[in-house]
């Protein structure tokens, strides 16, 4: 009996403690469901009351002085401080509250440490951020920083501000994702805020074409290369305008250069992508012709209200919880507003009483690769100037959760990191395939820097001097910062630490060995390309071309098409009292120049084609009757989208697809000359078919119709808006915390760049004036939190096109409109 | 139904304080003086953590329009639906509601043991 008893007992414990185990584990990817669904410190704690005003107070032995932090009615903060060292306390406390596993996630990924929390699925991404010397890049940018006393006392209070934040929290305050992942947050350090702006240069300006290039130079020869990839588009309309003079001295630089087209063996790129889900927003494959932004701004003389008016939207890889953070800080030496990078100090883009300023991507080429010649298989020592130097390794330890770390070596050589010696490239990691082995990474964002101090300047500039003055510190990722005050003073530069280079230095693959193919210094800051206060009465970019072929220093050979960019202008030229009405028209301008091109030219080939079936003529007709507008419910613009997507593969994919050695396709500005200037041209023959032009735009159209109709049934539901299903996807893509398929227009390439879940991640429009009047929305919410009612509560106006005023506040009254709540970090207890 | 309500109590108020395996003490020790039998220490620990936990989950979720449960269901692989949160709520209280079972029929059990001596 006795016996009985004690065996049950023994079972029911057994099972007991099983079960707690059990539901107290992460398995696979399924969080632990005791700890995740318990009311007490579980999800839902993480969801917050909707109608929550209450006003609170911490105490922060920090501060030098209290803080005061008022949420408005979109959950923005807005902080009141009254010293520097308080106002990014605040700053970094505050934005920790919204967004910090968001800051924690983006960080790790930057440092390649998504192993610690992720395990060993994404063991290859983090080997490859760490080869890519992300880390090495934002020590550089550190150590720089921490030497401006500015800068140190901005990065460190930040910092601090962050860490009282995570120091008031327990398990079950904890963001829902580290409750799903079953991590805890770590102290935040200065590293971390210089790795997300690194991370900025990663997204922006990574890109690289060095190898397909040189392949396609192996493969054609000097001749077809230069023909297919000029060196300057057919069609431009760049950001200075063509014809300005320069006030400098032209002395462009005098190195020799010899670019030797070395053949690289690459393995097949078409393998099943195996890749981590979040390895799709990285762009050291093929730099991206699409990515992109706007930004304009136009004279007094042209607007309504006699001031200036600025506008900006910057288009990246949208994702919640959103990429940027709206805040307002007030102290006795600044008053500015505009969104931030959550892990980053100061205001990225925005406004303050005087000055506006936005930014747009600079796609000039400051990434380059040099062939390094190893001694031996130790590769202790390489080549350089014909002599043998050191190799210095660094050993990096990535940690996996739930197994053993592994250990990579990098070698370092005086170029920079070899990403990849050969036998050290993965098998099936498609970002690397662009990489070549036994090359080392020049880029940019290595070199040390100081960003921080330009946001800093801006945030409190008061005119053109002082915009000019901030621009110096500003290395990378270059961008055109468009700027107006209420002066009346309108400029746009293309800035950041450009390299001195011969013409095509870096178009192809360099030689480590010959000190001639170095970067030998930079081109002088002040003499970047600037305009101020231009005659045509406004300023703007679309990440084209900075300046025309009278430049006289080299920035890259290609940059963003000029499409939205000719759009803009041409909208801009017509525009006189301007106002919030015509600049938001503009932002939402979904007119496609790239089909007023190309369109008329299509449709008269297709014109004399007996053969159509009957979807196809209805498809025909409708383009025909097209507004080449690309609104969300045409049904035109999904047919001409394919169309031209078939007709680009179909010219382009039996010569450039890169089989046995990755390649790439020649740009569209290219493609375009090609179908209006050059229909015999021997790029439409298929293998040994001799197909004209008129031949492939026939076959592409109807293959084209074949693929829309297999895929989307009948030509009623190609509503473009449908076909490209526009949503915003959670920053690791949990599912249900990404945003439903939105109702949006645009394309790649119209004014309202909008893909399936790239586009504008925030939408800016300031009038400038004796108080300025701004607008803005961000494709999500403020808060990080899926279960907060801010988390994605902007996304419906963006969507609809709309922006909302930003309140731009004076003091920090409680009883102000629009103030829903207050924050207040209190030095002492009183 | 005393049973019940102690351990509806007791466990309310551990869990605000740790984490939540503390159920796991707080019903054997409530089992081990109060219930009357293995099945009933069973069912009353289920339903007591059942219930407590069900009802915290609605009153957070209320009071947040359901934006997060809906969200979760989500997650968890429900097809969009409106009463989703509930089912979701449902669902949450299950590792609770298990494991307190066994660990009252264990509680129970264990006072059967040493009761001998």
């Amino acid at each position: 009996m006795k016996k009985t008893s004690l065996m049950k007992s023994v079972v029911f414990i057994a099972i007991t403690v099983g079960f707690a185990f059990l539901f107290n584990s992460k398995i696979g990817d399924i969080p632990p469901l005791g700890k995740f669904l318990n009311p007490f410190t579980g999800f839902w704690q993480n969801a917050e009351d909707v109608k929550d005003v209450i006003n609170r107070s911490f105490v922060q032995a920090e501060l030098q002085d209290s803080v005061q932090i008022l949420t408005d009615e979109q959950g923005i903060p807005h902080i009141f401080a009254q010293n520097e060292h308080d106002l990014y306390f605040a700053q970094g406390y505050i934005t920790a509250k919204d967004r910090l596993w968001q800051m924690d996630f983006q960080t790790r990924y930057a440092a390649g440490r998504l192993s610690e929390v992720v395990g060993k699925k994404a063991v290859e991404l983090d080997r490859y951020q760490r080869r890519m010397g992300m880390v090495y890049g934002a020590e550089a940018m550190l150590k720089e920083s921490l030497n401006d006393p500015k800068s140190k006392l901005i990065i460190e209070a930040y910092s601090a501000g962050i860490n009282a934040y995570i120091k008031e929290l327990s398990p079950r305050d904890y963001p829902i994702e580290f409750k799903i992942l079953n991590y805890k947050p770590e102290a935040w350090t200065p590293l971390n805020s210089a790795l997300l702006l690194k991370l900025m240069s990663a997204t922006l300006a990574r890109g690289t074409n060095e190898l397909a290039m040189n392949n396609i130079m192996a493969k054609y020869g000097a001749e077809v290369t230069d023909d297919l990839f000029p060196n300057y588009p057919f069609n431009e309309d760049p950001i200075i305008p063509a014809g300005t003079p320069w006030n400098f001295d032209q002395n462009a630089p005098k190195v020799s250069i010899s670019p030797s087209p070395l053949i690289a063996s690459v393995k097949n790129s078409n393998k099943a992508r195996k890749d981590f889900p979040l390895s799709s927003r990285l762009l050291t494959a093929a730099k991206e012709e699409n990515i992109g932004s706007n930004n304009w701004a136009i004279a007094g003389n042209r607007s309504a209200s006699g001031f200036p008016i600025l506008a900006n939207d910057p288009h990246l890889d949208l994702t919640l919880p959103s990429i940027w953070y709206q805040i307002q800080l007030h102290s006795p030496s600044m008053n500015v507003y505009g969104v931030s990078i959550p892990g980053a100090p100061n205001v990225i883009i925005g406004f303050n009483e005087d000055i506006a300023w936005g930014v747009t991507n600079v796609g000039s080429d400051v990434l380059d690769w040099y062939k390094i010649q190893f001694k031996d298989d130790t590769h202790r020592e390489y080549l350089y100037n014909n002599t043998w130097e050191k190799t210095s390794f660094k050993v990096e330890e990535i940690k996996i959760r739930g197994e053993k770390s592994v250990t990579d070596t990098v070698y370092y050589t005086l170029h920079g990191p070899v990403s990849y010696a050969k036998n050290q490239k993965p098998d099936e990691f498609n970002i690397a395939n662009n990489i070549p082995a036994d090359y080392a990474l020049k880029w940019v964002a290595h070199l040390p820097s100081n960003e921080l101090r330009t946001f800093y300047e801006l945030n409190k500039a008061k005119n053109y001097d002082d915009y000019r003055k901030a621009l110096v510190y500003f290395s990378a990722p270059a961008q055109n910062f468009v700027f107006a005050d209420r002066q009346g003073d309108i400029s746009i530069t293309s800035n950041g630490l450009f390299p001195l280079k011969e013409k095509r230095q870096g178009k192809f693959l360099l030689d480590g060995n010959d000190p001639g193919d170095e970067w030998v210094n930079r081109i002088p800051a002040e003499e970047n390309p600037t305009i101020k206060n231009p005659t045509r009465g406004y300023v703007s970019s679309a990440n084209q071309w900075p300046v025309d072929q009278s430049y006289p220093y080299y920035l890259g050979w290609e940059f963003g098409s000029y499409e939205r960019a000719h759009r803009i202008n041409t909208q801009l030229d017509a525009m006189h009292a301007a106002d919030l009405k015509s600049f938001e028209a503009l932002q939402n301008d979904n007119y496609s120049i790239l089909a007023e091109n190309i369109l008329d030219t299509l449709i008269h080939v297709l014109r004399t084609d007996e053969a159509l079936n009957a979807t196809e003529s209805e498809a025909f007709k409708l383009l025909e009757q097209w507004d080449r507008r690309y609104e969300a419910s045409s049904v035109a613009a999904s047919i001409f989208e394919a169309w031209y997507n078939t007709l680009n593969r179909m010219i382009w994919s039996d010569d450039f697809d890169g089989k046995e050695a990755i390649m790439r396709y020649p740009n569209r500005d290219r493609t375009v000359h090609l179908l209006l200037h050059e229909p015999t041209s021997r790029w439409f023959y298929n293998g040994s078919a001799k197909l004209t032009r008129d031949e492939v735009v026939r076959n592409s159209f109807k293959d084209a119709i074949g693929q829309l109709e297999k895929n989307y049934g009948d030509l009623a539901k190609w509503e473009w808006a449908m076909i490209k299903k526009t949503h915003v996807p959670h920053l690791a893509d949990i599912a249900g915390f990404g945003s439903r398929v939105l109702q949006v227009g645009g394309s790649k390439h119209t004014v309202n760049a909008m893909s399936e879940s790239n586009g504008p991640s925030w939408r800016m429009i300031v009038l400038m004036g004796p108080k300025p009047q701004a607008f803005g929305v961000i494709p999500g919410g403020q808060s990080g939190n899926p279960g907060s009612k801010f988390y994605d509560n902007q996304i419906s106006t963006w969507e609809k096109g709309e922006l909302n005023e930003l309140l731009f506040l004076e003091n920090s009254n409680l009883k102000q409109k629009g103030i829903i709540s207050q924050i207040e970090l209190k030095k002492t207890k009183n | 139904m005393f049973l019940f309500l102690i351990i509806v109590v007791v466990a309310f108020i551990a869990q605000l304080i740790f984490p939540w395996w503390i159920i796991i003490p707080v019903v054997m020790i409530c089992c081990r003086f109060k219930a009357s039998s293995a099945a009933s220490a069973f069912l009353s620990s289920f339903l007591a953590i059942f219930t407590l936990w069900l009802l915290m989950s609605l009153f957070l979720s209320i009071q947040n329009d359901h934006i997060l449960a809906s969200r979760v269901g989500e997650m968890l692989g429900l097809r969009p639906a409106s009463y989703n949160w509930l089912l979701v709520a449902l669902m949450s209280t299950l590792p609770g509601a298990i494991t307190a079972g066994f660990a009252g029929a264990s509680g129970f059990l264990l006072r059967k043991f040493f009761s001998k001596y």
